[in-house]
């Protein structure tokens, strides 16, 4: 269940800063969505990201990805 | 205030018109650019896309055109609106947007967008995305392949108007047009995308009329909500689990080092993850992806491995959940370099998807395409014509081969949909001259199902000079098999100064870092060039290829008797 809130940034138009989503990444235009996540205001592009951050990366051990093997021909 | 949609639902085939009706919509529009344009790029290169958006923003209307465009065509609408509000827009208006930190792709993608209205309210828009072919920045044809940050790259447009109630924002064009290496190109170019976005306002405006506004609107939605379920339905299909794939940018013009993507896949019911944070921290040069570019790539990974009868349009994205960090290959963070990313890198974040799906459903993937357009830019003054000019080519490369087909002979990679100039065009618009333009045998991975061919171009330099800048991968790493098929052969671009004999790689000729990333490189009169695209990937094992289709390629040159005997026990 979503916890968080939409913000308008304050941002005078010549602040050239931007506000990455928490989850996917994306930068967020204007509208922010924020909610407390493990003590921390965490900012999201909408409440979806933050729904999917709390069941999908909350708790997430953040390993290495083990790639797979290239696959090769020999003599190629 | 809106037009309300109604929440009626509407009888499928009457749905089914509507969505052929934008789709041709969009197909006009495209017939409508390639015809007008200036630019190589725009009329035989065909790299624009035209699409159309409901008021929200969301894509409900495209046709064939470029699917990293058409991926990442809803966010840098989204964002214009929401950067601009709704009252700013009027009737007449086109906005220009080039921003890959607002939602684009990369600099020389420009979005217009033109809001159409009906009975005085804001229906949606039609717009189109192009790649304009000089915008300026560090080098010709505004691919600055050794550059490292976003300024480098060109003229970057925030959301602007470029036309105000069908009046020239004359300060604007002043200022793009005095960017740009080639004002006029630009000028017929821009003319071209604003007057399709004239042609698709005047079919929507048909619709309206024939299916009222508010019908046209629930239409919209419900095709939305169509193709959600359909995607979902079809992800359903795939066994959930996780999984796991990358590959690897070869270099980035700046440092001589491979850049890795890496992808976590989850297949969850009726929903996907692709989580994309593992990947490395971005690069100095410009082949990092901006998340749009990342989000197209996996989009069309997933597109390719379900029904074609898919209504294309938002819709289809909404199972579909991305996870990046800012700062990586896969999600560039301001102000880096990005250029190469959309071009480049896409192809390989999309095989990236299917080889990772390869684990689960081996028989609905490709092995790994060429991946890469061989971006190859010059410029100079032409000697017949005494005028400036600067040309943005790209190359086919082989595609990989399926469970059921050898890959696709030298197509433009999967990312753009595009084709390449004609030997014709390109001899009689630019100071080169085609020595021999070639399949390269042996170039498609071995398999069962074999990966498809490269190209291999020659070309003299017949101007007193022309500045050249490549920005290719591939040259050191090869597109991968499946399955036991093999790689493809590398790309490569070299040249031979006027007066020598041999070919040489361009760090050796002219101190470049990169062989196949560089900028500004000077060619002179007779100095010749040779750029060789990269094969396909091979699926399955050589050994069980039908003996018939080996001869085939043996009597058609596309395999030579020594690799058909080494590969395929061919003769034995």
């Amino acid at each position: 269940m979503s916890e968080g809130r939409w913000m308008e940034s304050d941002a005078p138009w010549f602040d050239q800063r931007m506000t990455y989503c928490a989850l996917c990444g994306r930068v967020i235009p204007k509208r922010i969505w924020q909610a407390e996540i493990g003590g921390h205001v965490e900012s999201f592009c909408e409440s979806a990201c933050e729904e999917l951050y709390r069941s999908y990366l909350t708790g997430d051990t953040d390993k290495p990805v083990s790639p797979a093997p290239l696959q090769r021909t020999p003599g190629w | 205030m809106s037009i309300a949609a109604s929440r009626e639902p509407i009888d499928s085939v009457t749905l089914g018109v509507i969505n052929n009706a934008f789709v041709n919509l969009c197909r006009e529009m495209g017939t409508a650019m390639m015809r007008t344009s200036y630019s190589t790029i725009f009329n035989e290169g065909l790299d624009f896309s035209c699409v159309m958006f409901n008021r929200a923003g969301d894509l409900i209307g495209q046709a064939e055109f470029c699917p990293t465009m058409l991926g990442s065509a809803q966010y840098a609408a989204k964002w214009t609106i929401e950067e601009l509000g709704y009252d700013a827009f009027e009737p007449g208006d086109v906005i220009v947007h080039n921003d890959p930190y607002r939602g684009q792709c990369h600099m020389p993608e420009h979005l217009f967008m033109m809001p159409v209205f009906c009975r005085g309210q804001l229906w949606g828009f039609v717009a189109n995305i192009a790649h304009v072919g000089e915008i300026g920045g560090m080098a010709p044809g505004s691919f600055a392949a050794d550059g490292t940050e976003v300024y480098q790259e060109g003229l970057r447009l925030p959301p602007i108007k470029l036309m105000r109630r069908g009046e020239y924002v004359r300060d604007l064009w002043k200022v793009i047009l005095t960017n740009h290496r080639t004002p006029k190109t630009t000028w017929g170019d821009y003319h071209a995308m604003m007057g399709s976005l004239k042609v698709a306002e005047a079919r929507l405006q048909e619709l309206l009329e024939r299916y009222g506004p508010e019908f046209l609107s629930a239409a919209a939605d419900q095709l939305l909500d169509y193709s959600e379920r359909f995607m979902r339905a079809e992800i359903r299909e795939i066994p959930d689990g996780c999984y796991e794939a990358e590959d690897c940018m070869e270099d980035d013009g700046v440092t001589d080092r491979p850049y890795f993507a890496r992808l976590k896949l989850t297949v969850r019911g009726d929903e996907v993850i692709a989580d994309w944070r593992h990947s490395d921290p971005q690069s100095r040069g410009p082949i990092n992806a901006t998340f749009v570019v990342t989000a197209a790539a996996t989009y069309s990974g997933l597109l390719h491995v379900i029904s074609n009868d898919i209504p294309l349009n938002s819709g289809c994205y909404r199972p579909i959940r991305l996870v990046t960090k800012p700062g990586t290959l896969t999600n560039v963070r301001h102000p880096g370099a990005s250029v190469g990313g959309n071009t480049e890198t896409h192809p390989r974040l999309q095989n990236i998807v299917l080889r990772a799906l390869a684990q689960v459903i081996p028989d609905r993937v490709a092995a790994a395409e060429g991946g890469t357009a061989c971006n190859f830019l010059f410029a100079g003054v032409h000697p017949e014509t005494g005028e400036y000019f600067t040309n943005y080519h790209i190359e086919g490369s082989g595609w990989g081969g399926t469970a059921t087909h050898d890959g696709g002979n030298v197509l433009c990679p999967e990312n753009g949909n595009c084709r390449n100039a004609p030997v014709e065009v390109f001899e009689t618009k630019y100071p080169f001259l085609t020595r021999d333009y070639r399949l390269r045998p042996d170039s498609g991975g071995p398999g069962r199902l074999r990966g498809g061919l490269a190209s291999s171009r020659h070309l003299v330099v017949m101007a007193p000079e022309i500045t050249l800048s490549a920005l290719m991968d591939r040259t050191k790493t090869c597109a991968w098999g499946l399955f036991g098929g093999g790689e493809g052969m590398s790309a490569h671009i070299l040249v031979k100064r006027r007066g020598q004999d041999t070919f040489q790689r361009f760090s050796e000729a002219f101190g470049t870092l990169s062989d196949s990333k560089f900028t500004r490189v000077t060619l002179r009169e007779g100095d010749e060039v040779l750029l060789a695209s990269a094969g396909g990937g091979g699926y399955g094992d050589p050994l069980e290829r039908s003996r018939d289709d080996v001869l085939e390629d043996v009597r058609e040159g596309f395999v030579s008797r020594q690799a058909a005997e080494q590969f395929y026990r061919f003769g034995e």
